[in-house]
Formats: structure tokens, C-alpha cells, sequence
């Protein structure tokens, strides 16, 4: 009896699983089969599979739609926010998390207090400051502000989880006459690692799609970023829906395969072992 | 090898009122293996992790080999530290651990590669050269913070708790392992415990510390048989000191202790050094080991026996530890009696104390009186 149950159980959970996996990837399977077809065949049945497999369409993307020029644009502007927010911030958290000082809660708070406001509010003001420094239209001035964006989160997830950290690991590196720069290196970063891994991801994914204060903060064609770029393909009254499709697949490879590196560090147990 | 002196070597905490460490003045020999206990949040973690130069000295000045300390950085102390929660670097295998230390130091390859090898074959970890932290069982995680205390070669050793997560049988044969390594190693050792079988069985000598203060200092054995006060009384022995407020007064004999109608001639005390207490309110100190139980036909030849009620048996084995009502006195009492003690609950028994080795505090100071 209790057999037949557990089997119930258990059919009843992959039932609901199907359900949510359906759910979830659906979407993301059409649009991948949308970029292997053309914008005509998509008119006369958008859900089905391709009778032909239209590869083709990733090259012209690539080359002729300047797709290479806005996917490398990406890249440089995402490595390089999310590289900076990394060190910048997994810097600040060693240090709230390590040492005791007066108002040592108080800036963590504030930094953090920064997430209630929605990032729209600083749009008009922080517009007015890269054209005054003459960073508008720019890569850098861009990069500035996914940095900034991403700050609070990083330096909160981080603090959280560098501040369980066991202190003696860090009395121990004392004793061995490491300094705190070099704990800093030897010990958070690596040990951090899951939580760093975490932070990498969500801030790629988060930069890679921004497309808000890209909009209004790139006016230049050739330093678009990816989903810039695939917007170009929304024309006043035709709307390229193979293309678009085509375009999203090339901006989400870049985000699975960063998931497929760190996603494996975030769930490794790193401090397994470290006390106890 | 080294000497190490606290001289009046306080800490406060930034925002505290209270001293953690109050004043502490304490010469540690060389080669000598010392053991700081008492319980928990005393101070004895702070006083060693102020000799090591992770907390700074708030007042006073910490010497090793004469030279002044309180302002030298940890690092260049010459001092190892094995942790409570033994501190092994997670991300690095138990050779890489042994080796960190020295990577900083600058010591050669070759000789960090010889070193390790020599420590883990010392401790018994070659096998496990490769493997990281987490896949060792507790014991070897033990050795490798000891090891990565030994591959470095430090004038001082300092051991904080670092028994206190194993298991223990694992505890007594580590107790013994640390011990074994001391003799080979000859070093200067300083060990923090609230543990006082620890205490009693790893230190040459004890330092035990309340509230901040050392109460009282000295090999094992003297500090269990003359405790200086009756926090040490009741910290060190298990079960503790029985401490009883009685009366003393002049008898033929000399003196006695009197409570309820119990009177007990302290016939080994030196009637001189307690004229100012007569009279007066002391507290009386019975190791429940001193002890013994009177059969009922043997009453009569034991004048200084005395009824209690059996409240709790506490059959151990290798003993009976009874624990007792007695008329008079606030406190239970406890009996440390034969194995073959056939006492029952809600008994009344005989018992009688060796007067012999009985204690005496004064009830203000809780200082131990000098009375023999």
C-alpha cells in the first residue's frame, strides 16, 4: 500500500516538475526554433519546428547585421563591470566583514539602502553627469554605471557570506605573517569563491541584458551593446521576428556558458572542513 | 625555547567598562608546558591571544626572552598558534597547509618540502599529504594544526581549546599525543581549557583565571590540595569541593567546626592562626573524596560521624558518587564513596570526613586561611 503511494507521490511530483520545466524552457525552445526559421515561415505558423534549418541566418546576424560588432561590445563592456564590481565590492565586504569599526554597520546599511530606489530615479541626474564628463556616448561611462548599479547587491551577498567565515582562519594567516591585503587574496577570495561565483553570474546576466540605461546612455550605432542591437531589427512596420530571434540566441550563448563555469562553484561546499 | 613574562598585562575592550584581563602577572619557564584554565569568558583565550599579537594590551607589558612584546607583530613573535576550531586553509591540501606558513617566511623550497615531510611523518599524516581538509576525519585535522604549528619551529607554542570538538576517546589519546610532543619537542607550550582533567593531566604547572584575575598558580597537585580560594575549590575536581558554612570554636582539643548540632574537631589545624576567626562564621572545604561511609554496627567508634539523607545515586562503576542532605547545612552534599556502596535513595547514612584534610575560607574574602 505504502509502495503504491510513494509511486503516486512521486509520479504527482514529476508531473508538477514537467509542468514547471515546460513552463520555464518553453519559450526559450520557440525562440531557438524561431531563429532557425524565416521571418515568412514564422507568418504562416509560428509554432512549429523548422522544415529547413536556416544556419545560415546566424552568419548574416553575425556579419551583416552588425551583430559582431555589438556581441564584442557586450563582451568588453560586461568583462570589464563585472570584473571591477567583483574586485570592488568582494573588497568592501572583506572589509566590513573582518574589521571592527565605528560605523562599520552603519555604511553597510547605506550602501545597501541603495536597492529600495528603483534605478529610474537616477536617470535624468545621472545622465546630466556623464554628459559633464564628457562620458555620454561612451563604453566607460556605461561601464561606470552598471558598477555603481551592481555595487550594493554584490557588496551585500558578499558581506553575508565572508562574514560567516571563521575569524581563526584569519588569526591563523596572521600568525603565518600574512598581511591583510594578502588574507584578503589567499583566503576570502578563494574560499569566497561560491559566493563570488554567484555574484559573477547574476551580474553578467543582469549587464549582458541591460538594455534601460543603454538606450539612453549609447547613442552611437557602433557602441551598442547586444540588446540594443537586436532592437534595430523593430522597424516601424515590419518587424523582423526571424532575425530578433537569431539576434536573442547569439546574446544568450555567451550567458549559458558563463553559467555552465560558475554554476559548479557556486554549489561547492568550499568551507566544508575549514572548522569542526 | 623561549621565557615568556606577563607583567601586569591588562584588556579592555573598546566600549567595556570591565577589564577582560585584569592585570595578570606570570612567568612561564622555558621548555615549560602551562596550562591557563577556567571557564568560559574568563579571559584566558584573551590573555593568549594577546602573548600571540592578535589582540592588543590595554596596560601593562608582555616579555619574551626579555624583550619587550606589545608592540611587535604577530608575525614576527616567533609564536604558533593551534586553534579551537583548528583554522585549516579549506581551499588548500593538508601539505599545502603545512607549507603556507613558511611560503610566507621565504624558506627555501627544498627545505619547506624536507620540513613537511619530516612533521607529517612525525604526526602520522604522510597519506594524507594530498587530501584537503574535508575529507579528514577530526583527529587528522587535529595533527594538521599541530603540524602546521611544529613545520614552523616557533620559539612558543599556543594551544587554544584545541581538544575541545573531538570526541572523547579521541581527546585522551590526543591529550597524550600533545603531551608525547612537548618531551620530543621541549618547547615552551601555553594551553588554554576550561577542562580541567586537561589541566590536571597535560600541565607542569596550572594558572587559573576568574573574572579577568589569576587566582592562583602552581604544579597540578598543589593546586588541587591547596586550593587558594573557593572558586578554585569548586572549579578544580569533580564533584566539586563541598563547601559548608560552620562555626568555629575553642575546644579542649584546639578547635572545632560547629553546624547544627554537628561538631567537628579540626585537630590538624594550628589553633594560633585561627584565634581571629573563632567565633566566626568560616566556610568549611570537604573533598568528596575525604569521604567515608560508616556501617551501622560501626557508629559508635566514629564520634565524628554524621547523618545524611542520600538525595541521588550516581553509580559511576569505579565508584559511587552520593549526593546527600545533611541537617543544617544549605547546600547538598556530595560522597565520593566505595563502588560497593549499597546506599539507596531516601537512605539515611553514616558518613564521616577526613578532618585531616579538610579546608578552611574566610566567608568575606573566599581566600583560603592559612591554618596548618
Amino acid at each position: 500500500m505504502s509502495l503504491i503511494l510513494r509511486n503516486w507521490k512521486r509520479a504527482l511530483l514529476m508531473i508538477i516538475l514537467s509542468g514547471y520545466t515546460a513552463f520555464a524552457a518553453g519559450p526559450f525552445i520557440w525562440v531557438s526554433m524561431m531563429s532557425l526559421r524565416t521571418t515568412p515561415e514564422i507568418s504562416d505558423n509560428p509554432y512549429t519546428f523548422p522544415e529547413a534549418f536556416h544556419w545560415e541566418k546566424y552568419a548574416v546576424a553575425w556579419s551583416e547585421s552588425d551583430y559582431s560588432v555589438y556581441f564584442w561590445n557586450s563582451v568588453m563592456v560586461t568583462t570589464i563591470a563585472v570584473l571591477a564590481v567583483t574586485i570592488i565590492a568582494s573588497m568592501t565586504a572583506h572589509c566590513l566583514a573582518r574589521f571592527r569599526f565605528p560605523g562599520n554597520r552603519l555604511i553597510l546599511f547605506m550602501i545597501f539602502s541603495t536597492l529600495i530606489f528603483p534605478p529610474q530615479i537616477v536617470m535624468i541626474s545621472l545622465f546630466q553627469v556623464l554628459v559633464n564628463y564628457g562620458l555620454f556616448d561612451t563604453h566607460l561611462g556605461l561601464i561606470l554605471v552598471y558598477i555603481a548599479l551592481q555595487m550594493p547587491l554584490t557588496v551585500f551577498i558578499l558581506e553575508g557570506f565572508f562574514s560567516r567565515l571563521p575569524q581563526d582562519l584569519y588569526d591563523a594567516a596572521k600568525m603565518d605573517g600574512y598581511s591583510n591585503f594578502e588574507s584578503y587574496w589567499r583566503l576570502t577570495l578563494p574560499i569566497g569563491l561560491p559566493a563570488i561565483a554567484t555574484t559573477v553570474i547574476l551580474n553578467f546576466i543582469h549587464i549582458w541584458n541591460e538594455f534601460l540605461f543603454a538606450v539612453v546612455l549609447i547613442a552611437s550605432d557602433e557602441k551598442r551593446t547586444l540588446p540594443l542591437g537586436i532592437q534595430k531589427f523593430y522597424g516601424d512596420r515590419l518587424e523582423d521576428v526571424g532575425m530578433i530571434a537569431t539576434g536573442v540566441m547569439i546574446s544568450v550563448i555567451p550567458v549559458i556558458l558563463i553559467y555552465i563555469f560558475f554554476s559548479e562553484k557556486m554549489i561547492q561546499g568550499m568551507t566544508a572542513g575549514a572548522v569542526k | 625555547m623561549a621565557v615568556v613574562k606577563l607583567e601586569n598585562v591588562s584588556k579592555r575592550y573598546p566600549g567595556s567598562q570591565e577589564l577582560a584581563v585584569d592585570a595578570i602577572n606570570l612567568e612561564i619557564a622555558d621548555g615549560e608546558f602551562l596550562v591557563l584554565l577556567g571557564p568560559s569568558g574568563c579571559g584566558k583565550s584573551t590573555a593568549l591571544r594577546m602573548i600571540a599579537g592578535l589582540e592588543s594590551i590595554t596596560r601593562g607589558t608582555l616579555y619574551i626572552d626579555g624583550q619587550a612584546m606589545n608592540h611587535i607583530p604577530a608575525k614576527d613573535r616567533d609564536i604558533a598558534m593551534v586553534f579551537q576550531s583548528y583554522a585549516l586553509y579549506p581551499h588548500m591540501n593538508v601539505a599545502n597547509n603545512l607549507a603556507f606558513g613558511l611560503r610566507r617566511r621565504k624558506v627555501p623550497k627544498d627545505k619547506i618540502a624536507r620540513r613537511v615531510e619530516n612533521v607529517a611523518g612525525m604526526l602520522g599524516l604522510t597519506p594524507f599529504l594530498g587530501r584537503k581538509p574535508h575529507a579528514l576525519s577530526g583527529g587528522q585535522r587535529q595533527r594538521v594544526a599541530l603540524g602546521r604549528a611544529i613545520v614552523r619551529d616557533p620559539k612558543v607554542f599556543l594551544f587554544d581549546e584545541p581538544l575541545s570538538n573531538l570526541d572523547a576517546a579521541l581527546r585522551v589519546s590526543t591529550r597524550n599525543e600533545l603531551v608525547k610532543q612537548h618531551q620530543r619537542l621541549g618547547a615552551t607550550m601555553i594551553y588554554v581549557t576550561h577542562d580541567q582533567v586537561e589541566a590536571m593531566t597535560m600541565g607542569q604547572r596550572i594558572c587559573i583565571i576568574n573574572n579577568g584575575k589569576l587566582v592562583q598558580v602552581g604544579v597540578p597537585l598543589q593546586v588541587y590540595r591547596e586550593p587558594a580560594d573557593t572558586f578554585v575549590a569548586k572549579f578544580l575536581g569533580n564533584p566539586p569541593m563541598n563547601l559548608i558554612k560552620v562555626r568555629l570554636e575553642a575546644s579542649a582539643d584546639g578547635v572545632a567546626a560547629r553546624f547544627g548540632h554537628h561538631v567537628l574537631p579540626l585537630l590538624a589545624m594550628d589553633v594560633a592562626k585561627l584565634t581571629a576567626y573563632i567565633n566566626q562564621t568560616v566556610i568549611l572545604g570537604i573533598r568528596p573524596e575525604d569521604f567515608s561511609e560508616i556501617g551501622p554496627q560501626d557508629r559508635h567508634q566514629h564520634p565524628n560521624g554524621f547523618t545524611a539523607r542520600v538525595a541521588a545515586v550516581e553509580a559511576l562503576g569505579a565508584e559511587t558518587v552520593l549526593i546527600t542532605e545533611i541537617e543544617a547545612v544549605d547546600e547538598v552534599v556530595r560522597a565520593r564513596l566505595d563502588r560497593d556502596s549499597t546506599a539507596r535513595l531516601g537512605d539515611e547514612i553514616c558518613i564521616e570526613a577526613d578532618v585531616n584534610r579538610v579546608h578552611l575560607f574566610d566567608p568575606e574574602s573566599s581566600r583560603a586561611i592559612a591554618c596548618r
